[in-house]
């Protein structure tokens, strides 16, 4: 791992890391490598133009958004630890645990915990519902055609319409975990870490 | 001198066969009643296939006079009373055959005999008022009669009731292809024009295949495009393996009818008949609505394994010519198929992107734009046909590549244009195909020889079975999503042959047994088309495999589906692994800059590359990384909220209309008054589609602080857009 000696990963960290998220040792060390290179302050913690320094990230129109979700509350440094929590999303559901009895903890690339995930993308101040704005500043950086805004607001209206069930204009996240039962969650949010 | 007999087979269908007395195949359509107007003359044998189709008014009981009330259909029936005019002309011969006596010229009041072309120049009299030139026109003619019967055919398939739920199409039409094929030869005596190896591959196969390939769904395509390849070239190769050698062990175990048939013989068979065919998949895959990913396995498959297949049948075909074969030759026939595959491949895209740029500056001449995506196709196909490189592929790259510049640099009418087009030429074409299909099955000689016969419909199922079982294993391990066991016998069952292995067997070298080849071939088609053809759907309902999502998905869908593909690609390059979202990002990078390319030098609102500066969406407000930053070309503006359509009047603070009715208006309304509504419409598919094609991506960035353009591909007909949102 080259002569960062305060940066290499222990083996009992390893296996915290482990039984948190479920990734097998190759995967974490090869995730700790990609951490590494990314991490050029060689600190042990990334930072946010740590992450906007990955050039296929700044054309991303939610690039912005993805670099926060690694963040946790108002923190401006994110070590391996919360680095792989948040990867962790986004390991697939292995058949074993499809069928595994609920925990005490679900494990972290649960369906709901996925969603939740995309949920939080949206709901940027964190108040458990996406109102007509957040819905509105996503579709425009979707979009981005020459649509104009009241267009752009039909639009979000009609999908929170579809998803609105208690009648409050904004989506809950079990309304819009209602809204997604029939997309293939698990399989539209996995990414297969090599081994 | 005329006599006919009229025959009706009252399947609500009916057929009347007139038997006269002349040599020309005319198509009378008849009315309700069989009155057939055919005034032919001379001492020759003709053959009249009339194809009447009963049009049974609404409601009046069968059996009243056809002149009622049709309403409607008098559009119908003007073209029946042309067509009808058209036979009553008198046909006049051909030259006669030589074993007829020679005419009695016995012109009648109406006719006059031509048997030279043109004027009649040795009548000593009057002038001549009215003469028939057959000869003049006579290839178009019979073509086109032929695309008549074809037609017709098909109409009166979809109009006979039950029949098209239990029989596929295609085997209707291949028993029509019989009757008519047993009509000529009971008159004729002799074998019926037969679908000629050049015809089929240079006329009848590339409609079906550009349609194919303009509609295909990209996503999934690529998305699955491994699999794909796996089960084309890897299956092919293992279904000719198996069997040729296998047929080569059935020949050595029956010397006696056998003997003659060498190993390279039965590879070459094998090779001919061991490929899926697109045409027959797509008639009948096409009725059965499985799942998309199923669907397209096989579709993809059957389209892919054609390199493979034109490679060995040429491989194995030109080794029956060589005196000694070594293993260099096999080694090199190896690398034609890569060669054959990426060369097809490559053409393709050139021709394909040739296509697009053309397609950029259509804008002065809107209608002759169409033309240009059938010529090019055509022309990938004939270049690749001529380099010996897989025709299919090339046509199926070109159209893929060539749609989504075509579709944003054409007009909305040049687009459906193309796509009815189309879907008309294939639809004749597949059409055209399966009635051959059946009229060349009725030929002079057939060979028969069971062992032969029924071992090779055995070892096609059971080869197909085991590979298909095979590799999928190997294949489910590298896949996100398992193909099951139940997608797995679809897959097997569902490997039809068709045409393309008819007229390979054709095109063999003359050997003692090539009748026997041909014999069995037909039957493995007729097999496959008739048997799996129409039991697959009842299977796919035993077995339960998953249909086709049959709603459209919601906007919600549509929106967050498209967020998460997002979501994907920026984890996907957090981790730096090069993932399917890496590489598709990488190619819609590919394709906008190409568009960028192709319409730098002549922006138009046509072209509507347009973009808007919205400079309060830029996060952290730093313009360098404004993510939906652009300018417009269009009307000059710049500034962010400034109204986009200057023509257009902003929307107006109407009361929101009531009723259900009113839905239908294309009036813009105030989102506030939505909410008030409160009722949900459902969306269109033209709606949808457009819905779609908002959220189609998006802006990205030159690496540039001075050049952050975003070019954004506008396909957006707002009123339908709006008008379902609401």
């Amino acid at each position: 791992m080259g002569s960062r000696a305060s940066t290499l990963l222990r083996e009992e960290e390893i296996e915290e890391i482990k039984k948190e998220t479920g990734f097998s040792h190759s995967q974490i060390t090869r995730l700790y490598s990609r951490f590494s290179s990314l991490d050029k302050g060689e600190n042990g913690t990334l930072s946010r133009e740590d992450f906007q320094r990955i050039p296929e990230l700044a054309i991303n129109p939610l690039g912005d958004r993805i670099i926060n979700a690694f963040f946790p509350e108002s923190e401006d440094q994110v070590n391996f630890r919360g680095f792989m929590r948040t990867l962790a999303h986004f390991r697939p559901i292995e058949d074993n645990e499809k069928n595994k009895d609920h925990t005490a903890s679900e494990p972290l690339n649960s369906r709901t915990n996925k969603l939740l995930f995309a949920f939080r993308l949206y709901d940027l101040d964190r108040d458990d519902k996406i109102s007509r704005d957040e819905l509105l500043q996503v579709l425009r950086m979707m979009v981005g055609v020459n649509i104009s805004d009241e267009q752009l607001g039909s639009i979000a209206d009609r999908t929170i319409q579809e998803a609105d069930q208690n009648g409050d204009s904004s989506i809950s996240f079990n309304e819009f975990i209602k809204v997604l039962e029939k997309v293939d969650v698990e399989q539209k949010m996995s990414i297969r870490f090599l081994h | 001198m005329c006599a006919f007999v009229c025959v009706h087979v009252c399947v609500r269908l009916c057929v009347c066969v007139c038997v006269c007395v002349c040599v020309c195949v005319c198509v009378c359509v008849c009315v309700c009643v069989c009155v057939c107007v055919c005034v032919c003359v001379c001492v020759c044998v003709c053959v009249c296939v009339c194809v009447c189709v009963r049009v049974r008014p609404l409601s009046h009981a069968p059996g009243l006079p056809c002149h009622s009330s049709y309403g409607y259909r008098m559009a119908g029936l003007c073209t029946h009373a042309l067509l009808l005019a058209a036979c009553a002309l008198p046909c006049s011969s051909l030259t006669p055959p030589a074993q007829v006596s020679p005419p009695q010229q016995q012109p009648l009041s109406l006719a006059l005999n031509s048997s030279d072309a043109g004027l009649l120049l040795d009548v000593p009299v009057a002038l001549r008022v009215f003469s028939v030139d057959y000869h003049h026109v006579q290839a178009p003619f019979e073509i086109v009669l032929w695309i008549m019967l074809a037609s017709l055919a098909k109409l009166g398939f979809h109009w006979s009731g039950r029949v098209p739920a239990v029989v596929p199409e295609s085997c209707l039409l291949i028993m029509v292809g019989l009757m008519v094929g047993g009509v000529i030869y009971g008159v004729r005596h002799s074998a019926p024009p037969t679908l000629s190896a050049d015809a089929f591959f240079l006329f009848l196969l590339p409609p079906i295949v550009l349609d194919a390939g303009y509609f295909l769904p990209g996503r999934l395509f690529f998305e699955n495009l491994g699999t794909i390849l796996w089960y084309a070239v890897l299956g092919t190769l293992w279904n000719v393996m198996g069997i040729g050698l296998s047929l080569y062990g059935v020949c050595l175990l029956a010397p006696e009818s056998l003997g003659d048939v060498s190993l390279l013989h039965c590879l070459l068979f094998g090779s001919l008949i061991a490929a899926v065919d697109p045409v027959a998949v797509l008639s009948v895959f096409q009725e059965i609505h499985v799942n998309e990913q199923l669907h397209i396995l096989v579709f993809g498959e059957s389209l892919l394994n054609d390199a493979v297949t034109v490679v060995l049948y040429k491989l194995f075909e030109s080794f029956l010519r060589m005196p000694t074969i070594s293993g260099v030759d096999v080694l090199l026939g190896g690398c034609r198929v890569v060669v054959v595959g990426l060369g097809g491949l490559c053409l393709g895209l050139f021709f394909g992107l040739l296509a697009a740029l053309t397609s950029r500056f259509t804008s002065r001449a809107q209608v002759i734009a169409p033309l240009f995506v059938f010529l090019y196709s055509y022309l990938s196909y004939l270049t690749s046909e001529m380099l010996h490189l897989s025709g299919i592929m090339a046509i199926v790259t070109c159209a893929v590549t060539m749609k989504q510049y075509v579709e944003a640099n054409v007009s909305q009418r040049s687009n459906t244009s193309i796509q009815y087009f189309l879907k008309m030429w294939s639809s004749v074409s597949e059409t055209l195909i399966f009635i051959f299909l059946g009229v060349s099955t009725i030929q002079d000689v057939h060979m028969w020889d069971w062992p032969f016969v029924c071992s090779t419909l055995l070892l096609c199922l059971l080869w197909r079975a085991l590979g298909v079982l095979l590799l999928t294993a190997v294949v489910n391990k590298l896949r996100r999503n398992a193909v099951t066991f139940r997608d797995q016998f679809i897959i097997a069952y569902g490997g039809l042959r068709g045409a393309i292995c008819f007229s390979l067997v054709f095109l063999i070298d003359d050997f003692p047994k090539k009748r026997l080849f041909i014999t069995t071939t037909i039957v493995v088609i007729l097999f496959t088309v008739f048997v799996q053809g129409m039991t697959i759907k009842p299977l796919v309902e035993l077995l339960e495999v998953k249909k086709r999502k049959r709603a459209l998905p919601t906007v919600s869908e549509e929106i967050h589906s498209r967020i998460l593909d997002h979501l994907l690609a920026g984890i996907e390059d957090v981790v730096g692994y090069w993932g399917q979202h890496y590489w598709k990002d990488k190619l819609v990078l590919l394709y906008y800059s190409f568009l960028i390319f192709t319409t730098r030098w002549q922006p138009t609102p046509q072209f509507s590359l347009v973009s808007k500066c919205d400079l309060h969406q830029c996060s952290n407000g730093r313009p360098t990384k404004c993510i939906s930053c652009v300018f417009e070309f269009e009307s000059g503006a710049l500034l962010p909220g400034k109204n986009p359509h200057p023509g257009v009047p902003p929307p107006q603070q109407a009361p929101p209309p009531g009723g259900d009715g009113q839905h239908q208006t294309h009036t813009l309304q105030e989102p506030a008054q939505l909410q008030q509504q409160g009722r949900a419409k459902a969306v269109s598919a033209e709606g949808h589609h457009s819905i779609q094609q908002c959220f189609i991506i998006n802006p990205f960035l030159m690496y540039s602080a001075v050049h952050t353009l975003i070019y954004h591909h506008y396909r957006l007909d707002v009123q339908v857009c709006l008008s379902n949102a609401i």
